[in-house]
């Protein structure tokens, strides 16, 4: 049975998974420049080790009350097909193995706002893990 | 095929090799007698061809052969050297480059058809055997693989006007003794020509080890009919089947399937690779900057054994000189990874000899290119962007500039065209210059022009000046050609060629005297990676703003901001500039004052200007341009993206959507 490994994020109380091959690294939050004129939820550009990458407002994205950052706040940076963006979340803490079987890739909670961005969710003993389509999450248009 | 892994390396020495080739060609149609060149195109072919075969490019490989046979032939004084003979080395040459396009993108040579080019380099060196050659190819064919010296063989024989024949012997059924009767096949046909290929081997057959269908290969200088009619005349076979072998598209057609089923794998990875361009941008570096740039690390590996040490001892004159010695290690550092990044831009111009060969010849003028500054040094981002307006230009002189023979000798004017290409630093920029001697640019022309194409009235005409008149050839659908040809008087040249060096950091102008020809002179930044700009800050955010963009500073009163047509303006030296509040167009809150005095910063862009208002000035700097990325490409005001000294990034500013 094929297993799967996600990072899993968390976001108020909600745990959010993304796959682990798409996570480049982890970041606490560095000094963040606002871009006037990118799309709303696009919080700014931040310097990576000399490499300038965008960051998303998971929150914003996700059409959630704001929240400041603390010492658990962190930046995930992600690998996509062409260019590397960061997501923020309130703390990122955990790998986890998940086999197939415990994957609903048809799971869709009708009305909740962050329905767009669901590519499945994931039981794990008593917790419920919705794993995120990454691509929908970062698109702009 | 692991020859993948050796794919950039073939390509960059093909197209170093085919740049030779150019080169020594058009030197060639100077000076055809010079057997040092044709030696060395002769070596060239040679090279591509074995390099093309270990590659297994096949097609290149057997159009190059076809080149050195000829070249041989020239070189041996039995081919003469003429116009239309490098003309067609020049089409060989266009092929090949072609193919090294095709491989450098997909990773395979493509099926472009090399076979009438082929056939032509044959006519030239044979041409009373060119029909010969020719001879009908029965429409059943038979598959058998050939090995890169067996076509060479079956090349060189037809060459000689001999027949080559793939022949399929079945053998019946109930035959008993399979290998005697291939035995008697065999004897038969070697009294008729050579065999140089059987499917099964001799061995095999020899061990009955295999069906009952032989094929071969015969070179002959019998014709089809008897050959089969010798093979039926042995009992107990079933049938024969004969074909006239491998005209070259068959050649490689066998070729590639030979290949194909050599390498399953292999072709699974050229279809994957297939998608998308398999060769990176790379740069050659001259072995001493490599030299260089490793010293240089080392020594600030020294360096920071030296500040640790000093930290240990905490004394502070160390640490100072090391701090010191550190910084100009750094300096060294810059210039040298700079230096690294750099081309001459001998790489744009070498293509254009040819170039305006060509188009001489389309045009029927008669043009010489004179380069000057080849070696001159410029970043490598310049090099790639810098090809197709010099490209422009130079067919606008030609096209426009100079004047047919017939013309210039009424003027009294040297019939050969001359046409300049100049390249050389000028502080801290590079200027390319292309001149020519042709008729000038016409102001009453562009005058007139201009009122026609109702840009202007008569009376706005007159009252420009000779400068502003000649500025008017870069607009937009601005054309003065009388004719629309080929190559240009579409009216998209000049305007495209303005934009497209304005958008590098540069400048285009013109200097035309009437008769006696004219100058476009571009000027560029050595570098796009590292700019001169100016910090500002607006609100709490800093922003930077490229100095080449910056007329000057100003400050002024709130009170002398006037307002015109509802839009802000301030008055300068009697002009009137549009003002452009940073904060408003930005989203930013200013802390600002509204009553304190203002700093305006006055941005150009061509004579237009535009003053903008900011917080506060931060001062000058050199910054290193870093792209937003593709995540947020194309976002108005901000050209791009650079790291300050307390690794906060800065937005640059881009002034030209302000303007």
């Amino acid at each position: 049975m094929a297993n799967f490994q996600f990072v899993i994020f968390k976001i108020d109380d909600r745990e959010f998974a993304l796959d682990i091959n798409k996570v480049n690294t982890i970041e606490k939050i560095p000094s963040i420049t606002r871009v006037p004129g990118a799309p709303y939820f696009v919080m700014g550009v931040i310097n990576l080790r000399g490499e300038v990458i965008p960051v998303v407002d998971t929150r914003k994205r996700m059409d959630l009350n704001p929240r400041p950052f603390d010492d658990e706040s962190r930046i995930i940076i992600i690998n996509l097909e062409d260019c590397v963006v960061g997501i923020t979340a309130d703390s990122a803490t955990e790998v986890v193995s998940v086999g197939e079987e415990l994957i609903d890739r048809d799971f869709a909670i009708t009305g909740a706002k962050d329905d767009d961005f669901i590519e499945g969710v994931a039981r794990l003993d008593q917790r419920i893990i919705v794993i995120l389509d990454i691509n929908k999450l970062l698109k702009t248009a | 095929m692991d020859a993948n892994q050796f794919l950039d390396i073939f390509l960059e020495e093909t197209n170093e090799h085919l740049e030779n080739l150019n080169n020594c060609l058009l030197q060639l149609e100077k000076s055809p007698e010079d057997r040092e060149l044709l030696d060395e195109v002769f070596r060239v072919s040679h090279t591509l061809k074995g390099m093309a075969g270990t590659m297994g490019f096949v097609r290149m490989a057997e159009l190059t052969h076809q080149m050195e046979n000829l070249l041989d032939e020239i070189r041996n004084n039995k081919v003469e050297v003429d116009t239309s003979l490098i003309d067609l080395l020049f089409e060989c040459l266009d092929g090949l480059q072609e193919f090294a396009n095709q491989i450098a993108e997909t990773g395979t040579e493509g099926s472009r058809d090399t076979g009438a080019l082929v056939s032509r380099l044959r006519n030239r060196l044979n041409p009373e055997n060119s029909t010969a050659n020719k001879a009908d190819i029965s429409s059943g064919r038979l598959e058998l693989e050939l090995n890169d010296h067996e076509t060479l063989v079956i090349g060189n024989a037809k060459q000689q006007g001999f027949n080559c024949f793939i022949i399929g012997v079945t053998l019946n059924k109930n035959c008993m003794l399979k290998s005697a009767r291939a035995f008697l096949v065999f004897s038969t046909l070697e009294k008729k020509g050579d065999i140089i290929k059987s499917v099964p081997g001799v061995e095999d057959i020899e061990d009955e080890k295999f069906d009952r269908t032989i094929k071969l290969v015969l070179i002959t200088q019998k014709g089809m009919d008897e050959i089969r009619n010798s093979l039926l005349s042995i009992s107990e076979i079933e049938k024969v089947d004969i074909q006239e072998a491998v005209q070259a598209e068959d050649i490689d057609n066998f070729h590639i399937e030979n290949r194909q089923a050599d390498s399953p794998a292999g072709a699974a990875v050229s279809k994957e690779r297939g998608i998308k361009n398999v060769t990176g941008k790379t740069v050659r570096v001259d072995i001493d900057r490599l030299d260089n740039l490793m010293n240089l690390v080392s020594e600030l590996i020294i360096i920071k054994t030296r500040l640790e040490e000093s930290k240990e001892n905490d004394s502070k004159a160390n640490t100072g000189e090391a701090l010191e010695y550190l910084e100009r290690i750094i300096t060294n550092l810059h210039d040298a990874v700079m230096k690294v990044r750099m081309v001459s831009i001998e790489r744009v111009f070498n293509r254009f000899p040819r170039m305006v060969r060509d188009l001489s010849k389309d045009l029927g003028k008669n043009t010489q290119l004179y380069m000057y500054g080849e070696e001159t040094e410029v970043d490598r981002t310049v090099i790639d962007e810098i090809g197709d307006p010099l490209i422009h230009l130079i067919r606008n002189s030609i096209d426009h500039g100079i004047e047919q023979v017939d013309e210039r000798k009424g003027k009294g004017k040297p019939p050969e065209g001359k046409i300049v290409l100049r390249a050389f630093h000028d502080g801290n920029t590079v200027v390319i210059e292309v001149s020519d001697d042709g008729r000038g640019i016409d102001l009453a022309k562009i005058a007139d022009k201009a009122v026609k194409s109702g840009l202007y009235t008569q009376q706005q005409v007159e009252d420009l000046t000779e400068d502003e008149l000649m500025e008017l050839i870069f607009s937009p659908g601005f054309s003065t050609a009388g004719k629309v040809s080929d190559l240009s008087g579409r009216g998209v040249g000049l305007d495209v060629v303005k934009t497209k060096i304005e958008s590098l950091g540069g400048l285009v102008e013109v200097e035309s005297v009437p008769g006696q020809g004219s100058k476009f002179i571009i000027r560029l930044p050595l570098t796009l990676a590292i700019i001169q700009a100016l910090l500002v800050v607006v609100g709490e955010e800093t922003y930077a703003i490229p100095l080449n963009s910056i007329k000057e500073i100003i400050t002024m009163e709130p009170s002398m901001v006037k307002n015109v047509q509802s839009r802000e303006v301030v008055l300068l030296r009697g002009e009137i500039l549009p003002l452009i509040r940073l904060d408003k167009e930005l989203g930013i809150e200013s802390i600002d004052d509204p009553d304190k005095e203002m700093t305006i910063v006055v941005v150009k862009k061509g004579e237009k200007l535009a003053g903008m208002a900011v917080d506060k000035l931060l001062g000058q700097q050199e910054i290193v341009i870093k792209s937003l990325g593709k995540y947020l490409a194309g976002i108005r005001f901000i050209a791009g993206a650079t790291i300050l000294g307390d690794g906060k990034v800065s937005l640059i500013l881009d002034t030209n959507p302000f303007l």
